[in-house]
Formats: structure tokens, sequence, C-alpha cells
């Protein structure tokens, strides 16, 4: 199935594999709004988590973003080769996990103002890692 | 007097106990019936001499030989009380499972949600249960709620358990392959630091746990998972250090684990453990996840990572409540922070090995120039470690920690972001 990124439907495509895939379930509970920002691109994004499923995704301001738990934000190219990263090995490979992309910046990708939120990050981890990693089942059309 | 069992083979009354049954009036034929059941003389003297009435031996008696026999029909049920179903407290709760099931911060309905601000049970009484005069005290110490509460405490027990993970069958242990000499050792030395604070967090937690009184059985629960947490932890780092061909390596220092085991009270102890020390612990596990040389080490140090991020939660979260509750603590709570970011960078100066090791690690090897990148990539750690830090504090309710922290983490805060 071919979804544009960035997209709700593409965000909402992934959420239809993870909730259908047992081995996320198994992960484990996972409670937290991410705001996904292509700030370059300006798109802006919210996806919601919460318990064994992902509830799905919204198309928002930036504010809006911003005042998710915390927010993914990284220019589109990196957006871009994240996720090529991830369809080409079917999961991200060593240099491209959403960890290692955040210490990589010096800022971080992983953003919020709110020190406890920001947490959520690690704490719901593998989850995330899992969310993305999914995408490697859908075929990514880049949006240019 | 029922008639003996046909079957009752003889048996023969021991002199003594038959000298005993007959000073107490206690029918022989009673005697022989209990010594057919395989009841030892010497109990059986006991009990008569304790003043065991022949109706009540007749009715324990009979029940066995009813057993034995195997037809319930013949059994005696003893005499039932009942009085306990006429307990005064609250009836009819029907709690109902949500999205995550039946979960233990559900259960906080009615009464069974009254959380005192002090406990006055001294017993294992759980919350919302009636209590019964004369049962002996069990020791606690800790009885307000101010001293150990966090109103994350209930989700962070149900997270901590439906996201347990299995070292021995999760990890791809497979993906591991033979490394450089330097890199294996400097892992090996790595895996016996986060050893040693995985051991030493459970003997904390583990000698707190028993003082909490249980009307805070949400933060008994979450300590108990976070018990398992640590023992986990100690497990796949001892796992990965015997994996590959290395072993362990040397012991730390050990100075900040003082600081932790000396400190009071509990609120200090999870000031220590949780917001200080977890809250390094978790940069580390992130670098480790960022240096990980395969899936396996990936998957090992993210998984650590959450468990211990929960810890560093719940410590939060009980400072917050403490700084809310009592405002007036919080001249105390900086002078704890005083003392354990000092023991813990002096602690970090002392520990050479560890060190050395990061920089191998970080850096990839041991030539100058990844060295080098190690040392530039180390210093990128700690300002994130001390900024993820100031951050968490600010949100506890300590902002002015920002201007008070130990110079050493307070320059980092102060300069721009380092590249990590």
């Amino acid at each position: 199935m071919t979804v544009n990124f960035p997209s709700v439907e593409w965000f909402e495509a992934v959420k239809e594999l993870v909730n259908s895939d047992e081995t996320y379930r198994r992960i484990g509970t996972c409670d937290a709004t991410v705001g996904i920002s292509i700030s370059d691109r300006e798109k802006y994004f919210v996806v919601t988590f919460e318990a064994f499923a992902c509830l799905g995704a919204r198309e928002v301001t930036q504010a809006e973003a911003q005042d998710a738990d915390f927010y993914l934000s990284m220019p589109y190219e990196g957006w871009k080769e994240m996720l090529g990263n991830i369809k080409e090995h079917s999961g991200a490979d060593l240099g491209h996990t959403l960890n290692t992309l955040d210490l990589n910046d010096p800022e971080g990708v992983a953003r919020s103002r709110d020190g406890y939120r920001r947490d959520l990050f690690y704490r719901f981890n593998e989850s995330f890692q899992y969310f993305f990693d999914a995408s490697h089942r859908l075929d990514t059309q880049f949006v240019n | 007097m029922p008639e003996e069992p046909k079957s009752a083979p003889p048996v023969e009354v021991p002199e003594e106990l038959a000298g005993v049954a007959q000073r107490f009036d206690f029918p022989l034929d009673l005697v022989r019936r209990a010594l057919a059941l395989g009841m030892p003389p010497h109990n059986l003297a006991s009990q008569i001499m304790s003043g065991m009435r022949p109706e009540v031996a007749e009715m324990f008696i009979a029940r066995q030989e009813a057993a034995l026999r195997g037809n319930p029909d013949e059994m005696q049920a003893p005499p039932l009380n009942l009085g306990w179903m006429q307990v005064p407290t609250e009836w009819g709760v029907r709690v109902k499972p949500g999205k995550k099931g039946l979960t233990l911060g559900s259960l906080n309905v009615g009464t069974y949600g009254d959380i005192p601000d002090r406990w006055p049970h001294q017993t294992e009484l759980p919350r919302g249960a009636h209590p019964i005069p004369g049962v002996p005290g069990m020791g606690y110490t800790i009885y307000d709620k101010v001293e150990l509460w966090a109103d994350n405490a209930a989700d962070l027990y149900e997270e901590g358990i439906a996201r347990r993970w299995r070292p021995a069958t999760d990890v791809p242990w497979e993906t591991i392959e033979l490394l450089p000499e330097e890199l294996e050792r400097a892992m090996g030395q790595l895996c016996t630091y986060f050893c040693e604070k995985a051991l030493l967090a459970g003997d904390v937690v583990g000698k707190w746990l028993p003082r909490m009184s249980y009307g805070y059985h949400e933060v008994k629960c979450f300590l108990a998972v976070a018990e398992m947490d640590v023992a986990r932890r100690f497990e796949v780092f001892r796992k990965r250090a015997l994996y590959n061909g290395g072993g362990l390596g040397l012991q730390s220092p050990g100075l900040f684990h003082r600081t932790i085991l000396d400190a009071r009270t509990w609120t200090e102890t999870s000031l220590v453990l949780h917001v200080v020390s977890d809250s390094f612990l978790l940069g580390l596990y992130q670098a480790g996840e960022w240096f990980a040389h395969n899936p396996a080490e990936k998957l090992i140090f993210r998984r650590a990572a959450e468990d211990v991020s929960r810890h560093v939660a719940y410590g939060l979260a009980h400072l917050k409540y403490v700084l809310q509750q009592q405002p007036g603590r919080r001249a105390e709570v900086h002078r704890y922070l005083n003392k354990s970011e000092m023991m813990m960078i002096e602690e970090d100066n002392a520990d050479n090995p560890r060190r050395e090791a990061l920089l191998i690690l970080l850096g990839g090897g041991l030539s100058k120039a990844q060295l080098g990148v190690g040392a530039c990539r180390l210093e990128g750690i700690r300002a994130r470690q001390a900024r993820d830090y100031q951050r968490r504090l600010e949100w506890a309710g300590l902002p002015e920690r920002r201007n008070l922290m130990h110079p050493t983490l307070r320059r980092y805060l102060l300069e721009s972001p380092v590249a990590a």
C-alpha cells in the first residue's frame, strides 16, 4: 500500500499495522501523546498512544505539536533518511534508532517543555521504536 | 460415643500414654483411634495434658477417619461461627476493567480509595479491611503519607508489570559478534558498574520496604516491581559481560553508594537514588543504546532505560508531593542534593576505569582519533544528563536548583548544547 509522507494517512496506516500486531501489544501498555515536527515543511502532527493501542493521528499546529508530552523534531530530510533506512533494513539499523538520532542532535530530537513528560520518550521507547519500524511494511512515497 | 471403625487395626497404647489418659480422664478408645491415625504418642500426651477436651478430639478424629474412608457424607463439619460475615467494611463494590485491564488504581473506589494522611495501624491490615484487637505490631516506622507518597505509584506499578521483559529469551543474544578486545573489555567494565548499581538499588529499597506501613500499598507494590526491575538489570548486564568471551571488570570506588545507603529517611533515600543517581544512570543507558554494537545491545539498553525511567518518575513525583505538602522542607531537600551531587561528582572523578571504558566505547576504539571522538561525545552525554536532571527538578518544583547545582553540572546549563 502506497502512502504519502508526511500525512495523517501515513500515521493512520502505521497505526493499523501495530494495532493488529500481537508483538506490539506484548511490549506492554503505552500512554503518551507524541508530537511530530517537520518544521522546514511546516507539517505538524500529534500521534496518540493509549494502553495497548495507537489511537490515531491528526494534523495540528506547531504549538499543538509542542504541547504534546514530547515531540520528535527533525527536518524533512532527516525523517526521509530514517524511514528510508527502516524500509531498507525492515527496521532501524544501529545508526537510525530514535534514541541514536536523538543523541546525534545537539538539541535532541525528542523535545519537551516539561522535564517529566519528556521522559515518556524513554519510558515507552520500545513501543515508539516498534511503531516507526512497522512502517517498513508500507510503501512510503515522500512528498517533495 | 461413636463406634470404633470396623477396620481399625489393634493399636497398642504405650504405658506412659495410658497413664496420662487415665490421669486426665481421657477415653482410651480415643487414644487408640488417634494413634491409629498416626499421631505420635508424645504429641498426643502433650495435647491431653494441655487440656484437650474429648469431644473436640472426637470431632477431629472422626473427620480424619471419614476422610480416609473417602465418603464426604460422613464428614463432620465443625461448628461454624460466621460472625466474620457481618464485618463492618464497605460491601457491594464492583470495579470494572478498563483498556488496560483491571488496574490497581481502579480499585480506589469508595472507602477503599480513602488514602489517609496518617495510617494508624501497625499490622499488615489491608486498607479497607477491619482490624481485630491483639494482632502483634510489625514494627513499621513509616506511617505518614508525605513520607513516601507519589500520585503516579499505582500507574507505575501497572506499567512495570505490563512492560516487563525477559532477558533470557527477548534479547537476540545471537546477534552479538566478536568485538575487538578493547571494546569487549570496556563493555565488561561498564557492565560491572551497571551490575553494582543494580545490586545497590535492590539492597536499599529492600531495606526500606519493610518499614512502610500498608496504608500506602500503591507505593509498596511499585517498589516491589522496582526490585524486580533492578534484579533484571543485574541479570542482563552480567549476562552481557559473560556472553562474548570477555568477563567482568574492576569494582567501582563505591563513594556514591555510601551516600545512598547512609540516607536516614525514605524521602532522602528516594531523592538520592531515584532523582539523582537514576537520572544520571538513565543518561548512561541512553549512551549505551547509542554506541551499541548489535541489536542485542540496542535492546538491552533501551529496555533498561525504560525500567530506570519509571524509578525516576516515582522519585520526581514523590519529591513534588513532599514540596507541595511541606514547603518548609525546601532547604532540607537542597542540602540532600548538595551532598549527593558532590559525592556523585567525586565518584565520577575517582572511577577512572569507568571513564576510560566510556571513552573507548563512545569513540569506538583506542586510537588517538577515536579517543578524541569519545571524549567529545562523553562531554555531550554529560551535558545532556545535566540538562535533563535540571528540567526534571524544575518539574518537581525546584526551578531554583539551576543556580544551586554543583558547579561541575551547572556549567553545562550555561554553555551551548554540545553535539553528543
